[in-house]
Parts: C-alpha cells; structure tokens; sequence
C-alpha cells in the first residue's frame, strides 16, 4: 500500500506539470481558435532561463539558509514568468494573430516552424547535451507515512497547484476571465459587446506563456537539467490532456493532467517504464472514440 | 432632421462574391427602420460591416451623422453607443444569465448606472430574475431571446440592431418580441429592423427598404413599402391568394 501511494505522490508531481502546460495550450486554443505547437518551447524556455539565473547568481542551496533559498526560487520565478510572458506577447502578435481565423494547416505549420526553430536555436547555444541546472531548493526527504518526497518535488507540485488556483480564480472571478470565457464562445459577440478581442488573446497568450515559465523553472529543478528537446516530451502529454479533458473547462484539464501523472506512475511503477508513454495515446484513442469533444465538452469550431 | 446612423455606398466582398453593392440607407432618431431582405441579399454582412466586425473597404458609415465609423474595431462601435441583437439571440452559452447580462456592460459593470439598468432590466424580464444563476444554455428560446435583449441593453445604447428577431421563434413570442421592439422606440431608442418578415417587421416600422441581391430596391414609409406591388408580391404572398 506505501507503494501505492507513493506512486501517486510521483505521479501527482508530474501530473501537475502537465497540466500547466496543457492549459496553456487549451486557453489559448480556445481563444484564438489556433492550436500553439510552440508553447511548449516556451517551457523549454523557462528551463534554460532557470539555468542562465541560477548560474549567473551563482547560488548555493547547501549552504545558504531557508529563507534565503525561497526568497531566491521566488526571484527566479518572476524572472522566468517575465521572460517567458514576453516572449509569449511576441508570439501573439507576430505569428499566432496573424494567422488567426485561417486553414487549419496554416496555424499548424506557423507554430510548428517556431517550435522547431526554439529547439536548434536552443541546441545551437547551449549544445544537444542536458546543462547542469543547480539547484536552488536545499535538499530535504520528507516522509509523508511511508511516503518519501523530496523538497524538489513538494515545490513542483505546490507551484502547480498555486497556479491552477490563480488561474482558475482569474477565469472564473474576474471580469478579464468572464471575457476570456465570452470570447472563447463567441468572439464577434463578445466584441460587439464592448470587449477588446486583440487585448483578451495577449492577455490569454501572455497568462500561458508565464505558467509555462513556471513549469519549466520547477522542471528544470526537479530534473537539475534542460535539454533542447524537452518541450516535446511535456508537450506531447499536455497536448493530449488537453484533447481529452476538452477545452471548455479548465478544471477538466486541471484534473486530466493529474490522473495521466498517476496512471503514468502506477504503470512506471507496477509494470514497467517502458510502457509508460503509452498510456496517453492509449486514453487519447479511447476517449476520442466516445467522446470525440474530450470527457467534458469543448468549444465549437 | 438629421440621421442617428447613416450609410453611404457600403460594399462587401467575400473574395470575387459581392453580398453588398453600393448601399445607402440611414436610420433617423427614435425610429424605427425596417431593412427586408430574403436569405442571402446581403443583409447580415451589412450588419457586420455597421459593427466593425467585418472591415469596410468601399462606403461610409456615420454615426450620428457627421462621425464616421467604419474604421472604428467593434468593441469602440459598442462605445459609441451601438448594441446588437445577433441573430438566434446567441447567448454565451457557458456563462451564467448574470455573467450574460454583465458582458453586455462590459468594462462598466461597477458603476451605478449600470448597476441600475440591471435592476430594470430584471424587472422588464422577471424571468431573468429567477434564473440568474443558472447557465444560459439552460434557458428555453424565448428565454434566450429576453437575455439577449436584457445583454443589448444594459449598454444603455442609442441604437439597437436585431438582427432576424423573429427566426425561429413560436409566433406568440414573434407577436411579444415585435411589441417589447415597439415598446423600445417608445421610450426613445432608435432601432435598425432587419428581416425576412416582412409581414410582421411593416406593421410596427417607421420607415422600410427592400434590399435584394446586395442592393436597394425600394424605400418608402411602413405604409407605402407595404402597398408596394414588389412587397405583395414577393414577401406577402399576395400572387398566392
């Protein structure tokens, strides 16, 4: 039974991380109408302004006092959120606005040609190899009755869950969130309605790219590494969160994320790792199968 | 007297189709202006093209008289003091009656005025009143319809565009929506009328043009429109008698 729950603690960690990023992917889907295949990149991104920081600062988590480190993993939060929420807004403006509204492919290959750029552009300055990210959160097992988790991990999932209720208070309780919601229903109406659509999506796009920074800083902790490639991985799963919870509901993606975390983990865990990215592919053609509009509804088209 | 909207040699195109071909209308204060077209004569994409929502290449649009528009994003034209009834009401769905309601003030939710035109408009539609909290999807048609109206108008705007009011309705709430319609000018809003029922539409206008295939063809008062050879014919089914 330790076991058991072990595996969920695991799997609720990286749960978490999916399911930033995929609601990344989703807001702005249903914003825009245009799926990003360079959000991902903007978590790689974060990973790698985690290293350029952490680096630069040159800081020491075995020596410095609490306070100190969580005062720095706060810096470096804002700093990466700045970082990856600008060049989210760059984003918006020159490449996801322009081709909104347009064939489907169009988005698709704009997107998908940004993406592959951040991957070589990243592999060309800091090489394909994984940099050493050192880490800022002073190392501590805790045990949670039986269940070992370590400071790294606590603050991964923490991270996440503050973000995932900041943000479901932003698009639930706030006028800006009720508008995000009216847009991604019907944006002509909305406009007409006195919102400003262009404001909505940078202010949509600029919101997932900053969770994606926040993800690729806890990420890049956990791991105490960024690769050029590791936007696909966390990419690929989030992406496919995204299609099985649906768009409509942040909470449906929130929770998606973090049922794949565990069942990746039981599967890691009770069978074995190399079945693991299966299982996503596997929920994916089930549920779109039944449900094509994923398990709780998603916007038209 | 002059125009509260006035259009001048408006045009649209979706690639080599022009849906609007040069033209000129204009809806006076506290009136009632009735613009009858069947499907496809043009007369959703001159809605568009008064809102913002599609962007004006050829024409002119003034509101009020004098102040052009037509270059303005919509949420500006809501500003200036433009709502719009879409056509089937459109109601967000996913958002509750009251979030609908707000959005129809939006950026002015907090102020006192508004917060005042939501309570008359509570009152004008008691059923709002009771399904505030509910999600707007729930609401039958004619439900939709009053929070449609309700969302256009806590704006406090000095015109109102419907767009096909009477589309899809059971006629008893036809009969109700083109009275609350009359009711509205009434009490001082100006509104722009456009239908396919002419039947309906001519008996509360003030003033009507026939637009067929994307251009005017006829104009005249409620009365002459509707003793109109063309009207009888086409819209009221006299050949049919």
């Amino acid at each position: 039974m330790e076991q058991f729950f072990q595996q969920v603690a695991n799997g609720l960690n990286v749960g978490s991380t999916y399911a930033v990023v995929a609601l990344g992917f989703g807001l702005t889907f249903s914003v825009m109408r245009v799926i990003n295949l360079a959000h991902p990149e903007l978590f790689m991104l974060g990973s790698y302004l985690t290293f350029l920081l952490v680096t630069a600062f040159g800081f020491s988590a075995s020596t410095a006092p609490l306070p100190a480190a969580i005062g720095m993993l706060i810096l470096v939060l804002l700093l990466v959120m700045a970082g990856t929420g600008a060049a989210g807004l760059v984003l918006e403006r020159f490449v996801l606005r322009p081709v909104r509204g347009r064939y489907i492919l169009i988005p698709f290959i704009a997107t998908g040609g940004i993406a592959i750029f951040m991957q070589n552009g990243a592999q060309r300055v800091w090489g394909a190899d994984p940099v050493f990210v050192p880490s800022i959160i002073p190392f501590h097992a805790f045990d949670l009755g039986g269940v070992n988790v370590t400071s790294a991990q606590l603050t991964t999932f923490l991270a996440g869950v503050v973000v995932m209720l900041a943000l479901r208070y932003y698009v639930r309780g706030t006028r800006w969130g009720r508008a995000t919601r009216a847009v991604a229903e019907r944006a002509d109406v909305a406009a007409a309605c006195g919102v400003n659509v262009n404001m909505v999506s940078q202010l949509t796009v600029g919101i997932s790219s900053m969770m994606a920074g926040v993800a690729g800083v806890t990420i890049g902790l956990l791991y105490v590494s960024a690769w050029p490639f590791m936007g696909l991985l966390f990419g690929l799963k989030s992406f496919v969160c995204m299609l099985v919870g649906g768009n409509r509901h942040v909470e449906a993606i929130m929770g998606v994320g973090l049922v794949l975390g565990v069942i990746e983990a039981m599967v890691t865990g009770y069978i074995t790792s190399t079945l693991r990215d299966a299982v996503a592919f596997s929920m994916l053609l089930v549920v779109l199968a039944f449900r094509p509009n994923g398990l709780f509804g998603s916007y038209e088209v | 007297m002059s125009a509260l909207l006035k259009v001048k040699g408006l045009e649209v195109s979706y690639g080599l189709v022009r849906a609007v071909r040069g033209v000129d209308f204009e809806v006076r204060d506290n009136e009632i202006c009735a613009v009858l077209g069947i499907n496809g004569a043009g007369k959703s994409s001159i809605i568009k093209a008064i809102l913002g929502l599609i962007r004006v290449r050829t024409g002119i649009v003034e509101f009020p008289e004098g102040t052009e528009i037509q270059r303005l994003p919509p949420h500006r034209v809501n500003r200036a003091g433009i709502a719009w009834l879409p056509q089937g009401g459109q109601v967000f769905s996913t958002l509750t009656v009251h979030e609908n309601l707000l959005m129809g003030a939006f950026g002015r939710e907090k102020t006192g005025e508004t917060l005042e035109r939501m309570q008359q408009i509570l009152d004008r539609f008691p059923i709002l009143k009771e399904r505030q909290r509910q999600q707007a999807g729930s609401l039958s048609g004619g439900e939709q319809q009053q929070l449609a109206f309700g969302r256009a108008l806590i704006s406090d705007p000095k015109l109102l565009i419907l767009d096909e009011p009477s589309l899809g309705l059971a006629p008893r709430i036809i009969q109700r929506t083109f009275q609350l319609v009359s009711d509205l000018r009434s009490e001082g809003l100006s509104i722009l009328l456009v239908e396919q029922n002419a039947r309906e539409a001519l008996k509360i206008a003030d003033y009507a043009y026939l637009l067929e295939v994307g251009q005017i063809a006829g104009k005249g008062t409620a009365g002459e429109i509707e003793s109109s050879e063309e009207v009888q014919r086409v819209y009221l089914g006299a050949e049919a008698v």
